[in-house]
């Protein structure tokens, strides 16, 4: 590898980019409205004349995202921290059909998979969500191939954010280049002030929604002032703080320590982790078929499975839970910063809320830290 | 319960000091409330973080599978964990003479997890109190009672089998045990009442719970009785299934590991508490205790005692045989 270290000053760069940014660089647009609480529908049936809904939704014993149909529901927020699933199988689904095929004569006839994608906002995303969104667009496009079945569906969504005031104990958003507030990755933004949203816009694309709030009043500087105060408020909810400013140098000196042990001890294993965690991605593919035909489907795959990395020759070079565990954190936070430049997690604390022996990444990014400032 | 730890430290300090054991495994308090994590005591200053109570929510006879025959271990198991520790022995899986088992008493079951979320609609709990048989839960911006027969696991609710059966070590029952309503009911009471519903009654109530089912394996892979080194559902040469999360793969997987479990699974539910997605699966195992228990008159695993389906015996219930006049 070529570029294996990268040098100090962009290093630095990288990571002030990264550091806790509210207000990142591509967000030149002054559209900032506001938008009272009781004429929220009528924004919500404004949007849904173009675009399908994406939103918090009450669901049985939980809130989850789903499609919303405002002609006949009335839409407000539900009271909500963040969900315990993250939007992201809206465009990566757990199960997605790529192509059939059926036999025709001596044969094998393809048929292309025909989706039919209306333009969509996921409305009502966390920062931290919002933010895996990037990351799977840099997973997706890199390399030589830009994923199609992924694009085809995220070039037609737009990302409208709920700004967190209540931020989960779980929550470390702060140590991974996130914040409550962050609008990075948005396409425009609410911010809730209790009687009033602020909308405001963040990105390029974003400046469609302008035609949907014109009606609306200008935010004024006291709007400002109490948004600040509850981006400030926000962020001093949050619990848990680490300084990962040097975690890819750290993980290098760390892949043979006896760390990896103690850390995956109580790991039982299962993928609860991964399929919650709104940045994993990694997928399998399979045929299903019968003697007439089939399909090829991509699945969600785990790498904490022990069937993962087995190879055809019977050999398994991660055979045991430690090696996995090792591998998990070592994607999100060495080979992502090698690969893209970017942090491969978000902080939205599910992988720790869903464990069932509560393995805590915070805990194990500690020891990693705390391990590396020893040597 | 605080008497309850009290005898254990005095054990797990004998065991320990007298190095009768390499590590003791019970539980201590994790990062979240109600979520305990394991605890290996290898060392007498461990100790003090040893807990016991109605929240040790995981099966800890399941991390005794990793380790090698020989090894010494103490385990804190409560009669349901004992059991599944008796299978593991049953099936030549671990050694008896390995483990010390101390064995507790276990007075109303384990809370599940999942029924508080569900009670709260999944909203965030921070902090929660006991006060008697009121359990009050406090996140932002709410505070709720909820009684500890409502968040119970479903199978400690019926549960009479609650002192154990095999041990080295027995902690002494505390007065307020004793006290516990008294058991004139049918352990197999909500069976029993699923029972009475139609068919397409009870496949839409497992179809319901099984969509939300996502393959992540943690329930078989909290149950201390599945440890096939090769699971059927992870093999690829041959494939039995095809890993979509289609229902009738969720179905396939589910069914096929209830009845590697029939006549063998105890019943400590730490399946169902593993389970992230709050799937009510109990029944499905608690059917099959109940038809072993019908058919075989064997509900209740003991040492020694080959399981009912691994074994023959020559008055085996054979009603479908066809009988010459």
């Amino acid at each position: 590898m070529v570029k294996k270290r990268k040098k100090k000053k962009e290093k630095q760069e990288n990571q002030n980019n990264q550091k806790n940014q509210d207000n990142p660089k591509d967000q030149q647009y002054s559209i900032e409205k506001i938008i009272p609480k009781d004429k929220f529908d009528s924004l919500i049936k404004g949007l849904y004349k173009d675009f399908k809904l994406i939103v918090p939704k009450e669901a049985e014993n939980e809130i989850e995202f789903d499609y919303l149909d405002p002609e006949n529901e009335k839409y407000q927020f539900p009271e909500y921290q963040n969900l315990r699933v993250s939007p992201k199988k809206f465009l990566f689904p757990q199960k997605e059909v790529l192509y059939s095929f059926e036999k025709e004569g001596t044969g094998i006839k393809i048929k292309e998979k025909e989706e039919k994608i209306d333009d969509q906002i996921i409305f009502g995303i966390r920062s931290c969500d919002a933010r895996s969104y990037k990351i799977l667009d840099t997973f997706f496009s890199s390399g030589k191939y830009s994923d199609p079945y992924y694009f085809s569906k995220r070039n037609k969504t737009l990302l409208i954010g709920l700004a967190c005031n209540d931020p989960m104990s779980t929550c470390f958003c702060t140590s991974v280049g996130g914040a409550p507030f962050s609008s990075e990755g948005l396409d425009a933004i609410l911010y809730d002030l209790g009687d009033n949203y602020i909308f405001k816009i963040i990105s390029e694309k974003g400046i469609i929604f302008e035609k949907y709030v014109k009606e609306y009043p200008d935010v004024n500087k006291v709007d400002l002032k109490k948004k600040e105060e509850l981006a400030t408020s926000a962020r001093g909810k949050i619990q848990f703080e680490i300084n990962l400013d040097n975690i890819e140098k750290d993980l290098d000196s760390l892949f043979e320590s006896d760390i990896w042990t103690k850390v995956a001890r109580r790991c039982l294993s299962c993928g609860a982790c991964s399929y919650v965690c709104p940045t994993c991605h990694c997928f399998d593919v399979q045929d299903k078929s019968d003697k007439s035909g089939g399909k090829r489907v991509r699945i969600w795959d785990n790498c904490q499975s022990s069937i993962f990395t087995l190879e055809a020759s019977g050999h398994n070079p991660r055979n045991s839970g430690k090696e996995r565990t090792r591998q998990r954190i070592y994607h999100k936070f060495n080979y992502y910063l090698k690969n893209y430049k970017i942090l491969g997690c978000v902080g939205c604390g599910r992988c720790i809320k869903v464990c069932p022996t509560n393995r805590d990444l915070r805990e194990s990014l500690k020891i990693v830290v705390e391990t590396a400032e020893k040597a | 319960m605080e008497e309850i730890r009290k005898s254990l430290n005095v054990i797990v300090k004998s065991l320990i000091s007298e190095k009768k054991v390499e590590y003791v495994l019970g539980f201590e308090e994790g990062t979240l409330p109600l979520k305990p994590v394991p605890l290996y005591i290898e060392k007498e200053e461990d100790i003090d973080r040893l807990i016991w109570n109605e929240y040790c929510n995981l099966n800890l006879v399941k991390f005794l599978l990793e380790e090698p025959h020989g090894k010494k271990i103490g385990i804190i198991l409560k009669n349901c964990e004992i059991r599944s520790l008796i299978v593991l022995i049953n099936e030549k899986q671990i050694n008896r003479e390995d483990i010390v088992i101390i064995g507790v008493p276990c007075s109303y079951g384990i809370i599940d997890i999942n029924k508080v979320s569900k009670l709260l609609d999944g909203k965030e709990f921070t902090e929660f109190k006991k006060n008697g048989n009121d359990y009050t839960f406090k996140g932002v911006g709410f505070k709720k009672i909820i009684k500890l027969q409502d968040i119970l696991s479903d199978s400690c609710a019926y549960c009479k089998d609650k002192n154990p059966v095999e041990y080295d070590y027995l902690v002494e029952t505390p007065n307020e045990f004793k006290k516990i309503k008294d058991e004139d009911f049918d352990e197999y009471f909500d069976v029993i009442e699923f029972e009475k519903k139609t068919p397409k009654e009870r496949w839409a109530y497992f179809k319901k719970e099984l969509e939300k089912c996502t393959l992540c394996m943690a329930c078989r892979n909290a149950c201390p009785l599945c440890y096939c080194k090769l699971c059927f559902i992870d093999s690829n040469q041959p494939q039995w299934f095809d890993k979509t999360d289609d229902l009738s793969e969720k179905m396939l997987f589910h069914m096929t590991r209830a009845i590697h479990l029939a006549g063998r699974c105890t019943g400590c539910e730490a399946c169902t508490r593993a389970c992230p997605e709050g799937i009510d699966i109990h029944l499905l195992y608690k059917k099959l205790r109940k038809m072993t228990k019908d058919r075989w008159k064997v509900d209740k695993i003991e040492l020694g005692e080959p399981s009912v389906l691994g074994s023959y015996k020559i008055d085996d219930p054979q009603e479908f045989m066809v009988k010459e006049d």
